[in-house]
C-alpha cells in the first residue's frame, strides 16, 4: 500500500487489512479496487474531521467489500448487489474470529451504502462507509475536504480517466442478470441509462394494480 | 380491538401496547391507523408462516410507528418520512424503558420498511413489518394468505373504499416538503402527484459531481 499518511489517516496495517486487500485486489478489476481504497481514505478523513470514534480495520473491511457483489462471482445471484458485499464481508469476517456484533455493523454499512437517508443515522461505519463511496462518485461533501488532503488522496490512488464511465459500466455488468433487483433504487438509473428496454417499476401502478381491490375488500 | 380468534394471531396486550395505540389513534388519520394495525396482522401472520421466532410487542411497535412520519406534526422536517417514524418510536420506547437493543430493532424495522431486498436478511420483527407493508400497499404475497385471512383482517381493520387514492395522497403530503426522494420508490409518488416533479437520475449525478472525470 503506498498511499502512506494522509492528515493521520492510514490504510490500517494488520493481518487483517492486507487479508481483505489482498482478497478483494485479486477478485476486482483495479478500477474498483482503488475506488474501494479511496472510499475507505474519504470514510475516514471524514470521521476524523468530525471527532467520531470508529475501529479503522471495520471501517476498511467495509470499504474493501462494499462492492464486491459486482463481480465475477456472483453473476448468478438473484440478490440485490449490496448483499452480497455484505454476505461476503461476514464470511471473511467471521473467518477472521471477529465478535458478530462488529460483523453486523460491516453487514449492515455493506448492505445500506447504496440506500439514501438511513445510514447517517446508524452506527460510524455506516455513516462513514456511505459517506465514502458519495464522495467518491458524485463528489457529495467535495467542499469538506481539503484541497490538501483531496491532492493526497488522487496522489496515492488517482480516479482513472474514464473513471465514470468505466464505474458505471462495472454497476451495469454486475447488475444485467438481475435487474430487478435495481428497482425502488438510485441503481435502475444505470439499467435504464444503458438499456433503452428497461421498464422501471412505478409504485403507484404496482399499488393499483395489486389484487386488493379498493372498496371489495371491506368486512365480506 | 378484537380479531377472531381463528386467525391465531392477536394484538399483544400490555401496557405498553394499550398505549401506543392510543397514541397512534390520536395522531394519525384512521385511514393510516388501520393500514398499521393491518401491516402488523400480515407480518405476524408470515412470521407464523414462515417459522419465525419474533416478538410480537416488537413488531406492533414498528407496525403502529411505520408510517407516522407522514403526519401533519413532521411537516417541516428534511429527514426521510421513515426516519422520523424511527426516531419517534425510538423516543417512545426510550421513555418506557424498553431495552436499548429492542430499541434498536424497532428503530431499524421503521427505518428501512420502504428499502427492498434487504430487510429479509435481518431480524424477524425488521423483516415482517417490510413483508406487512409490501402486502398491505401492493399485495405482495398477497396470494400466501388464505381468503379466510384476508377477510378476518379487513374485518378487524376495514380497508376502506378509496384506500389506493387515500393512501398515495397521504404518501404524497408527508413527503411533498422533503429536499430528496432521489434512490427510493417515494420518488414514484411525487412524479404521479406532481407533473412538474423531476426525478433526479442517479447517472446524471454521477456524471455531472465536481470530480473532473
Amino acid at each position: 500500500m503506498t498511499s502512506g499518511a494522509i492528515s493521520d489517516v492510514r490504510i490500517p496495517d494488520s493481518a487483517l487489512a492486507r487479508e481483505a486487500a489482498e482478497l478483494v485486489r485479486d477478485t476486482e478489476s483495479d478500477l474498483l479496487f482503488q475506488h474501494s481504497t479511496r472510499v475507505y481514505l474519504w470514510g475516514a478523513l471524514a470521521g476524523q474531521r468530525r471527532g467520531v470514534r470508529f475501529d479503522s480495520e471495520l471501517l476498511y473491511t467495509a470499504a474493501m467489500f462494499h462492492d464486491l457483489g459486482l463481480t465475477e462471482a456472483f453473476r448468478d445471484s438473484r440478490l440485490r448487489f449490496e448483499v452480497d458485499g455484505a454476505n461476503a464481508a461476514r464470511d471473511f469476517l467471521r473467518g477472521h474470529g471477529i465478535a458478530e456484533a462488529d460483523v453486523e455493523r460491516v453487514w449492515l454499512a455493506i448492505a445500506l451504502h447504496t440506500t439514501p437517508g438511513i445510514s447517517e443515522h446508524l452506527h460510524p461505519i455506516a455513516a462513514l462507509t456511505a459517506e465514502g463511496v458519495m464522495m467518491d462518485l458524485v463528489g457529495l461533501g467535495y467542499e469538506r475536504f481539503t484541497p490538501g488532503e483531496r491532492a493526497a488522496v488522487e496522489a496515492a490512488h488517482p480516479h482513472p480517466p474514464r473513471f465514470t464511465e468505466d464505474l458505471l459500466q462495472a454497476l451495469y455488468e454486475g447488475l444485467v442478470h438481475r435487474p430487478e433487483t435495481t428497482q425502488g433504487t438510485g441503481l435502475a438509473d444505470v439499467i435504464a441509462d444503458k438499456d433503452p428496454r428497461f421498464q422501471r417499476r412505478d409504485f403507484c401502478s404496482l399499488m393499483r394494480r395489486s389484487p386488493w381491490a379498493a372498496g371489495q375488500q371491506n368486512a365480506p | 380491538m378484537t380479531i377472531q380468534p381463528s386467525l391465531g394471531v392477536d394484538i399483544p396486550d400490555s401496557q405498553l401496547t394499550r398505549e401506543v395505540t392510543q397514541f397512534i389513534r390520536d395522531t394519525e388519520s384512521d385511514l393510516l391507523f388501520h393500514h398499521s394495525a393491518r401491516v402488523y396482522v400480515w407480518g405476524a401472520l408470515t412470521g407464523k408462516r414462515l417459522g419465525l421466532g419474533f416478538d410480537a410487542e416488537l413488531l406492533y411497535m414498528a407496525s403502529m410507528f411505520h408510517d407516522i412520519g407522514l403526519t401533519a406534526r413532521y411537516e417541516n422536517s428534511q429527514l426521510r418520512f421513515e426516519v422520523d417514524g424511527a426516531n419517534a418510536a425510538r423516543d417512545f420506547l426510550l421513555a418506557h424503558g424498553v431495552s436499548e437493543s429492542d430499541i434498536e430493532t424497532v428503530w431499524t424495522a421503521v427505518a428501512l420498511h420502504t428499502t427492498p431486498g434487504i430487510p429479509e436478511f435481518m431480524r424477524a420483527e425488521i423483516a415482517l413489518v417490510q413483508a406487512g407493508a409490501g402486502m398491505d400497499v401492493a399485495g405482495r404475497g398477497y396470494d400466501q394468505f388464505t381468503q379466510a385471512q384476508r377477510e378476518a383482517v379487513v374485518a378487524a381493520f376495514p380497508r376502506e373504499a378509496g384506500f389506493k387514492q387515500g393512501i398515495l395522497e397521504a404518501f404524497y403530503q408527508g413527503m411533498k416538503h422533503r429536499p430528496s426522494t432521489f434512490g427510493t420508490f417515494n420518488d414514484d409518488v411525487l412524479a404521479f402527484k406532481d407533473p412538474h416533479f423531476r426525478r433526479i437520475d442517479m447517472c446524471s449525478v454521477i456524471l455531472n459531481s465536481p470530480w473532473g472525470r
